[in-house]
């Protein structure tokens, strides 16, 4: 299966149940083909958690689900070593952390030490575990979110690991018709139980793998960094973003510019997902914040001004 | 990863330097203190600001007691090899510090001001300093200068204790005792060749001084080195080359002194005349005829004494502005280029010095007896001159010795008595001085004279080339109305000085050489010379060479990059007549948006918006894609972006010629 009737069959699915977000539903199939996590923020009851079940249920890929709560355990997490009478030895009982998607609901209610266990495990594909390293699997891919207007009783995440998640992404409210589609659709049944997989983990892993086969030109990687490199040395910004930020954003476009069926990525693939790509990794100047500047504006702001190779 | 380190280092590096500066006792008290921390339990947790600031005590300390040993002490700059031997004492303060900290290391901060700058949170970088300490250890014991092969020994066995913990893992430890002997006699050869480099240098600067500040060039004084001790040594540099020398050895002379005194020789009343020149480079010194020799001589600040064959009485060819001469036969040029290059024409039958004077025949009243006996000794008295001058040369020849390696029995300054009647070993100086007043005692008159000899054959540069040690002295003697030779020093002298010549010499003979051909060259200005034209190319051809590979390389390479630069942007973008018509049109690309977006968003009618499409589609590839397109894909893209623009175009004069809003309003 390539990865354009990959994205097809998995948007379909999902849109299917989360409707009117076919932009981000491609945003996120993106971000799972291009191996990069996805953090979803934005207000309660706008379907982020659905959207990430909707993912897991249309891949055939274990899923688990773990509500951050601020008692919540690093152990409770990765997993535990526990000793066993009947062997007299300790067995390591893995955590949720263990499976292929993972959705890692309202992640800034836990402590700072749970959710470095969590960005680690992200960032380097493994835990360790009482000095033991236990693998995760191939197709780890985590769906993170949090709540942008409570903030009562949380932990924002730091700027630093907010750098591990490859995409920010928000879903905003539908239009009035789609809400009222919405309504028909639920009346039924919840059409969350309605889908089933079309894509097993070896078609993502396939369809990762031959991401590397789309082209992208250096004018065109040329463009991404410099997009980036301007979000360090805008006005108003007291940390831009990182090359690692350059490198996601490559690899996005070149997972969008294959949902278009292109072998090769052109500038405007790299503006589609500037904004998400980057402005979570940006830190700007308290002043500006409280004047109500934000990151996205910022990024959108660069995203008109550099000039695309012609 | 920690540092390996044996066990009391520093201590026994404070004790190998204590041995070798004679400061034993202090030496041993601090090395108790230093190992004190391993029975006292006592430790501070001190941070990298303390350690800073002891470093920089330590460091003005330091500073100090250079400036008091230089300037307030007796010592003079010698003494700051003192305050080296007194490192180890001076930075204890530090590693006792580093001793007592909870971590027994030293941050590197305190080490290196570069780190203080800028300061990093968390743990400083650090390190603990023994090694170091000990390493400071043995360069203060090699500073004690002590030089006795126990030093060398406790070195080895030192390094070897030092350096036993790191050695690399897995090896044989007789690999690695090897390597660290080889590594050992290392070191003794280098410091072995240091050492003979120094003399070279000494030497060499010595020379310096003796041509170039002091010089030769005073026709009025020669200094001897009677008197003193040590070795004599001269270098091998190439003062003067000489060709179409017949008999040899011939010896060239620039000066001529009559009067000895305080181991000097002065020329007493031989002030100089000048020489009238005869056309533009020819001096007549006086009447004669015989053969020439050229000589080429190097001038300093354009004056020197010109070293002389025997009855010259014309100089051909010197280009200088001014040429004197005096009674005892001494010709001085000034004005003149860095280098000479004459014929000095000779005459052998004439005498042109000054008859002898009354200064000819005196003899200090301190040297009489001394002379008297050795004169009873070489015996001949009342026999004819030349009789007395081959006595007086056959008494030195089988008498005395050539050295240059000279002692005295007590250290003191030697003497010409001591030469002439115990040690009787001496170089050219002593024989020709001591020759010259015997002649003078035995009542002959005869002057010292200096010079070179002419005897070294360069088969490189094809003539008589004459060295700074080919200096000699001789003694003139009024015999038959002539002023003759003699030379009593002891015929073996040659070989002496040619003895430890060094393996460099035929390098720095050709580097000489090539150096005399340039400035001849320049001197002259005679581009005729053969030789040194196809010298000159021979150098310039691999320059000629080197350089114009340069630049053809570097027009390859801008060419490449020319061709580079027009692949990525391919010339002319094959939808720039499309471009430059929605230009006309008032449709403008705004700088960031990408070209495929803007031509499909552009409002045109519903029949054109396919084949824009396709254009926008096509470019992107194109652009973006250049290894997905072939030539033949480009040219369709040509033709359909042409044909989309005359499409636009006539749909746009359509609306305005139909004044209808039906387009208009879509191409407004």
């Amino acid at each position: 299966m390539d990865l354009q009737s990959l994205h097809r069959r998995i948007a379909a699915n999902v849109e299917s149940v989360v409707l009117g977000q076919s932009a981000t539903v491609r945003k996120l199939v993106a971000a799972l083909v291009s191996g990069g996590h996805v953090l979803l923020e934005d207000f309660p009851g706008t379907g982020k958690t659905t959207l990430a079940k909707a993912l897991a249920r249309s891949i055939a890929a274990e899923f688990k689900r773990v509500q951050f709560t601020p008692d919540l355990l690093p152990s409770d997490i990765v997993g535990v070593s526990i000793y066993s009478p009947q062997s007299s030895q300790f067995a390591f009982h893995p955590g949720p952390v263990f499976t292929h998607l993972l959705l890692a609901d309202e992640i800034n209610r836990a402590s700072p030490r749970t959710q470095s266990a969590l960005l680690e495990a992200m960032a380097e594909g493994q835990v360790s575990v009482d000095g033991t390293r236990h693998v995760l699997p191939e197709l780890f891919f985590v769906v993170a979110t949090q709540n942008p207007v409570e903030f009562h009783g949380t932990y924002p995440l730091p700027e630093a690991q907010m750098d591990r998640f490859a995409l920010k992404l928000s879903l905003g409210y539908v239009s009035a018709e789609q809400e009222v589609e919405m309504l028909t659709a639920q009346n039924a049944k919840h059409p969350l139980e309605r889908i089933a997989p079309v894509a097993s983990v070896d078609d993502v892993l396939a369809a990762r793998r031959s991401l590397a086969n789309v082209r992208v030109a250096d004018a065109v990687k040329r463009y991404a960094v410099d997009l980036v490199a301007a979000t360090r040395t805008a006005t108003g910004v007291t940390l831009g973003a990182s090359p690692r930020a350059s490198i996601a954003l490559m690899k996005l476009a070149q997972a969008l510019a294959a949902f278009d069926g292109e072998e090769f990525v052109s500038p405007e693939h790299v503006q589609e997902i500037a904004v998400e790509a980057i402005a979570h990794r940006i830190v700007l100047e308290r002043n500006r914040s409280f004047a109500g500047a934000s990151p996205a504006a910022v990024v959108e702001e660069i995203v008109k001004s550099v000039a695309v190779p012609v | 990863m920690p540092v390996k380190m044996p066990p009391l280092l520093a201590a026994i590096g404070l004790a190998f330097w204590g041995w070798a500066s004679g400061l034993l006792l202090p030496a041993l008290v601090l090395a108790v203190v230093i190992e004190s921390p391993r029975i006292a339990k006592a430790r501070w947790s001190f941070d990298a600001k303390d350690f800073e600031r002891v470093a920089d005590l330590c460091s003005i300390a330091f500073l100090v007691l250079m400036a008091w040993q230089w300037f307030g002490s007796r010592n003079g700059p010698a003494g700051l090899i003192v305050v080296l031997t007194w490192l180890p004492f001076i930075f204890i303060a530090i590693l006792l510090m580093q001793r007592f900290d909870v971590r027994n290391a030293t941050p590197l901060s305190a080490l290196f001001w570069s780190l203080r700058r800028r300061r990093v949170e968390g743990v400083p970088r650090s390190l603990p300093l023994d090694y170091p300490f000990f390493g400071l250890c043995l360069v203060s014991a090699a500073c004690a200068n002590q030089r006795s092969p126990w030093f060398f020994g406790g070195l080895l066995l030192l390094a070897g204790y030092a350096l036993y913990p790191l050695r690399a893992e897995g090896r044989r430890l007789g690999v690695w005792g090897l390597a660290l002997g080889c590594a050992l006699a290392l070191a003794y050869g280098m410091q072995v060749g240091i050492l003979r480099a120094q003399e070279q240098v000494e030497s060499f600067v010595m020379d310096y001084l003796r041509d170039r500040v002091f010089g030769r060039a005073d026709p009025f004084r020669t200094h001897t080195a009677i008197g003193d001790v040590g070795r004599v040594k001269l270098s091998d540099r190439i003062l003067f080359r000489v060709a179409g020398a017949k008999a040899l050895p011939l010896k060239l002379r620039d000066g001529t002194f009559n009067v000895y005194a305080h181991d000097s020789w002065f020329a007493q009343g031989a002030s100089f005349r000048s020489v009238p020149p005869q056309g533009t480079s020819s001096w007549v010194i006086g009447e004669g005829d015989g053969p020439a020799l050229q000589i080429s001589a190097w001038l300093t600040r354009g004056r020197a004494m010109l070293p002389l064959p025997p009855g010259v009485y014309r100089l051909d060819g010197l280009n200088v502005g001014r040429v004197e001469a005096n009674a005892f036969g001494s010709v001085r040029v000034s004005e003149g280029p860095s280098l000479i290059l004459f014929s000095a024409r000779m005459d052998g039958a004439r005498e042109r010095d000054g008859a002898p004077e009354g200064a000819d025949l005196q003899v200090p009243k301190r040297l009489e007896p001394a002379l008297m006996q050795a004169l009873a000794e070489a015996g001949g008295q009342g026999q004819p001159p030349t009789e007395v001058a081959a006595n007086i040369t056959r008494f030195f020849q089988e008498r005395f010795a050539y050295t240059l390696k000279l002692q005295s029995a007590d250290g003191s300054r030697r003497t010409l008595e001591h030469f002439l009647l115990d040690d009787r070993r001496g170089h050219c100086e002593y024989f020709a001085s001591a020759a010259t007043l015997l002649l003078r005692a035995s009542g002959i008159p005869a002057r010292y004279a200096t010079g070179y000899v002419v005897e070294e054959w360069s088969p490189i540069e094809r003539q008589f080339v004459v060295r700074a040690r080919h200096a000699h002295a001789w003694a003139l003697a009024w015999i038959d109305g002539r002023w003759r030779e003699v030379d009593a020093t002891p015929t073996g002298w040659f070989a002496a000085e040619a003895e430890a010549e060094p393996a460099w010499r035929p390098a720095a003979d050709l580097l000489s050489w090539l150096g005399f051909s340039f400035q001849r060259w320049r001197v002259s200005g005679d581009e005729s010379d053969e030789g040194f034209s196809t010298l000159w190319l021979l150098a310039i051809i691999p320059l000629a060479a080197w350089v114009a590979w340069r630049v053809t390389r570097r027009n390859r390479v801008r060419t490449a990059s020319t061709v580079a630069s027009v692949d990525a942007v391919s010339g002319a973008s094959p939808i720039e007549p499309l471009l430059e018509r929605l230009e006309a049109l008032g449709f403008r690309r705004p700088a960031a948006t990408a070209v495929r977006p803007w031509l499909q968003s552009l409002p045109l009618p519903m029949e054109l918006q396919p084949a824009a499409a396709a254009v926008a589609h096509g470019y992107a590839r194109w652009r973006f894609d250049p290894a997905s397109i072939d030539s033949s894909t480009e040219s369709t893209l040509r033709t359909q972006a042409i044909d989309l623009a005359q499409k636009i175009e006539a749909e746009a004069s359509n609306t305005r010629d139909d004044s209808t809003q039906r387009h208009g309003a879509a191409l407004s």
